[in-house]
């Protein structure tokens, strides 16, 4: 090959390099400016909702909101037995279902990975985890609320710890099984017993993510409205006796929401805007936590 | 060496530089037999040429010695190869002091030429055992290049061979010396001259014990024949 | 098959045999290990040298999979069929892995973890042997002011060490690692190698590795392993220098991977 031989190939190598690079490149400016729209699309909706919330819960949310009862129709009063019961309930539901879905996500990734139990255990989880949360309300309904003949807050809680669990073995088993297995050799390695590898070790190592887990566990039950419509039903008055039908901030939503009075449906937006802020909350604060304890 | 290396750069360096003996080898040859020949024809002229050989012959047993360093640094090598390389190494030394010999033989020589000799003195023993130990000599190298341990062998004992006629010249030169007192000075330079012969077919063995070395990683320098035997069994 | 020794053993291997489910990962392994030297075991991947490794302190029995046969006498006991708790085997005989896992705790707690599990020390003891351990690891220097941090605020090779801290810490016999060096740099490197020699006055070593010149500079024996089979043991100077298989001298002058 001859010297001008080479350099016109050398060129022409250059213009097909050039030709195609401007091609590849318009392809990617017209897949960017599609990918910016349908994200500003979908933020746009979500901070309509946003800001929706805000506007009309602001306006309802006062003093009164926070220590005044459920009042009836076109009367003074706020939302004071909601909250309580709503704390209550989710904390109670969450102390009774975070233990035993971790104690199960822990028996699914360390002690019995692949057996037919935990085969089973996972398909029933899946199942459950994407089950309709009004058909968990009803069949606590049947099983509690029938058998003792009255709604309460107890019912409410075994409802919402039925969402609570399967979540909770979802993320505690897969924060576990991301725990590198070198990490359990060297402590077996040492010597140590299978219960404190998983207690000191493993657990430890997976702590940020399970405790992710939980609270995310927590923001998806804080907002659930069909299974307290079954169980805890709801309360005009305060009561602090979980025997006893209980308020909540969604059903209590719910039902001023529907109804045509003006006084109950500020209520419900400050209802709305309470929830909202407080689920936003934990998904940041979860968010947050994960990304300190990554490093 | 029979099998390649997966490096086969580590495999052209190793042939580089055992070729690189075999042709200092080959000069070293040639002056033994330049310096017979100076000796045997009075020749002052070949005399010289061996002087000069020298010169290259020193050149590239340093050029060599670096070659192996830098094999040895790079390559870190082990086992059969590391002692190939360290008897190369040897090797070079030894054919270095081979063509210092060819030299003293040389000089000697002309020292001889200028003197005017005697004729009669036996230099044409010299002859036959120069030739022997030059052949000696070049089967060590042919020998080194096979890795022929049975080779190396024959070569132990035709040096013995080469010992005892050094020592049956001896003899023969005190006889002559004392005839004819006139013909010391001749013949210590003849006896010199037998000397480095007799060196020469030495270092011969040295390397046939290179080869033992190489291949059965047994150093069998300054050991019995009994000993030899059983190293290479 | 080739055993050699000139000291006491402390471990031998008779007629080994180790199976991945159906494959035959090493087939009758007999060897001894010499007390209180290293010895490296050397070979192609895939050679069996970290399955055997692994067997010596029960590692294996974490994979259902994997089973054993044949006898390894730790100190004249054979530890394959003994009745007692595997948890002890493992106090007497340690292991650092090829990648560094410190603990997710302090440096402290992480060399104090094993040591608890077995002995009772009161705080003053417990910090002298801390302090012993990271000193013997070369590492003392380095932490001693920040004992309190997380063991993974250490870089690759001083992890590393923690790890051989953590497991000189409990006074084990025998210290096995897998290929400690790999995932370090060269300088790193060389201070574990530096350890690994003066370990070798208080404990047994064996090291696994693939690289050869680290087997040829750290060890007092080798193993030369293919394809699960013991093809060469003896002292690392004749292996290095005057192997007596034509197998292994084809391994290590790199006549083959």
């Amino acid at each position: 090959m001859t010297t001008s031989e080479m350099l016109l190939k050398a060129s022409a190598l250059e213009a097909t390099r050039s030709a195609k690079y401007a091609k590849r490149k318009r392809v990617n400016q017209i897949a960017l400016v599609l990918a910016l729209g349908a994200m500003a699309f979908g933020l746009f909706w979500l901070f309509w909702i946003l800001f929706e919330t805000i506007r009309l819960g602001i306006d309802g949310l006062n003093i009164a909101t926070l220590t005044q009862m459920t009042p009836p129709p076109n009367d003074e009063g706020g939302l004071a037995n909601a909250i309580y019961g709503s704390l209550l309930m989710v904390t109670l539901a969450t102390c009774v279902g975070a233990p035993i879905g971790i104690m199960a996500g822990i028996y699914l990734a360390e002690y019995d990975p692949k057996g037919w139990l935990s085969s089973a255990t996972r398909f029933v989880n899946d199942i459950l985890l994407s089950a309709p949360s009004i058909v968990i309300g009803l069949f606590v309904y049947a099983v509690v609320v029938s058998r003792f003949k009255s709604f309460s807050g107890w019912a409410g809680i075994v409802a919402l710890a039925l969402i609570v669990i399967p979540v909770v073995i979802r993320t505690t088993e897969n924060m576990l099984q991301l725990v590198p297995a070198g990490l359990r050799e060297a402590a077996y390695a040492l010597g140590t017993p299978k219960w404190k590898v998983i207690l000191s070790i493993t657990l430890k190592a997976a702590r940020a993510g399970v405790i992710t887990g939980v609270m995310l566990a927590v923001a998806r039950i804080a907002g659930e409205t069909a299974p307290l419509l079954f169980t805890a039903l709801s309360n005009q008055f305060w009561t602090s006796s979980l025997s006893q039908p209980m308020a909540s901030l969604p059903v209590t939503i719910f039902k001023f929401a529907m109804s045509p009075y003006e006084n109950w449906q500020k209520l419900a937006w400050a209802g709305v805007f309470l929830i909202t802020v407080a689920v936003l909350g934990l998904n940041i604060l979860a968010r947050a936590w994960a990304g300190k304890n990554k490093g | 060496m029979p099998d390649k290396h997966l490096s086969s750069q580590f495999d052209s360096e190793l042939n580089g530089v055992s070729s690189r003996v075999m042709e200092l080898g080959g000069l070293v040859e040639s002056q033994i037999r330049q310096a017979i020949y100076a000796l045997s024809q009075f020749s002052i002229e070949v005399a010289d040429q061996v002087v000069e050989t020298e010169v290259r012959v020193n050149a590239m047993e340093i050029e060599i010695d670096r070659e192996l360093s830098s094999i040895i640094a790079r390559r870190q090598p082990t086992a059969r190869d590391l002692r190939l390389l360290i008897a190369i190494s040897k090797t070079t030394a030894n054919l270095e002091r081979v063509g210092d010999e060819a030299n003293k033989i040389a000089r000697m020589a002309k020292s001889i030429a200028h003197s005017g000799t005697p004729r009669s003195l036996p230099t044409l023993d010299l002859r036959v055992s120069a030739d022997m130990a030059s052949g000696l000599l070049r089967k060590a190298l042919d020998a080194f290049a096979r890795l022929d341990t049975v080779a190396a062998v024959a070569i132990l004992k035709e040096d013995d061979l080469l010992d005892q006629e050094f020592d049956g010249f001896v003899r023969k030169l005190i006889t002559y010396m004392m005839e004819d007192p006139r013909t010391i000075s001749t013949s210590l330079d003849l006896l010199f001259i037998a000397k480095a012969i007799e060196r020469i077919g030495d270092h011969a063995k040295n390397i046939a014990e290179f080869i033992i070395y190489i291949v059965k990683g047994e150093d069998v320098r300054h050991a019995t024949a009994e000993q030899v035997e059983s190293a290479l069994k | 098959m080739q055993t050699a020794t000139t000291n006491a053993s402390k471990i031998s291997v008779k007629d080994l045999n180790f199976y991945y489910g159906k494959f035959h990962a090493l087939k009758g392994i007999n060897m001894e290990i010499p007390e209180k030297k290293v010895t490296a075991f050397i070979g192609p991947s895939g050679c069996g040298k970290s399955t055997l490794l692994r067997i010596f302190n029960r590692m294996f029995e974490l994979y259902p999979e994997q089973r054993a046969e044949g006898q390894i006498l730790l100190d004249g006991e054979n530890l394959l069929t003994s009745k007692k708790d595997v948890a002890l085997l493992r106090a007497k005989v340690g292991m650092v892995f090829q990648k560094p896992t410190p603990f997710p705790m302090s440096i402290y707690d992480n060399i104090t973890f094993g040591v608890k599990l077995f002995e009772d020390l009161n705080t003053t003891d417990m910090e002298e042997r801390v302090e012993w351990a990271l000193r013997k690891a070369a590492l003392w220097s380095e932490v001693k002011d920040k004992l309190n941090q997380s063991g993974s605020s250490l870089s690759g090779g001083q992890q590393q060490r923690l790890c051989i801290a953590r497991g000189i810490a409990i006074k084990p016999e025998v210290l096995l690692l897998d290929e400690p060096c790999s995932a370090l740099d060269p300088i790193s490197t060389s201070k574990v190698e530096e350890l690994i020699t003066e370990l070798k006055n208080d404990y047994t070593v064996v090291i696994v590795t693939h690289n050869m010149q680290q087997a040829a500079r750290c060890s007092d024996y080798t193993a030369y392993m293919y394809l699960g089979d013991l093809m060469e043991f003896g002292a690392t100077e004749d292996i290095f220098f005057k192997p007596k298989r034509k197998e292994t001298e084809d391994y290590i002058t790199g006549r083959f991977g």
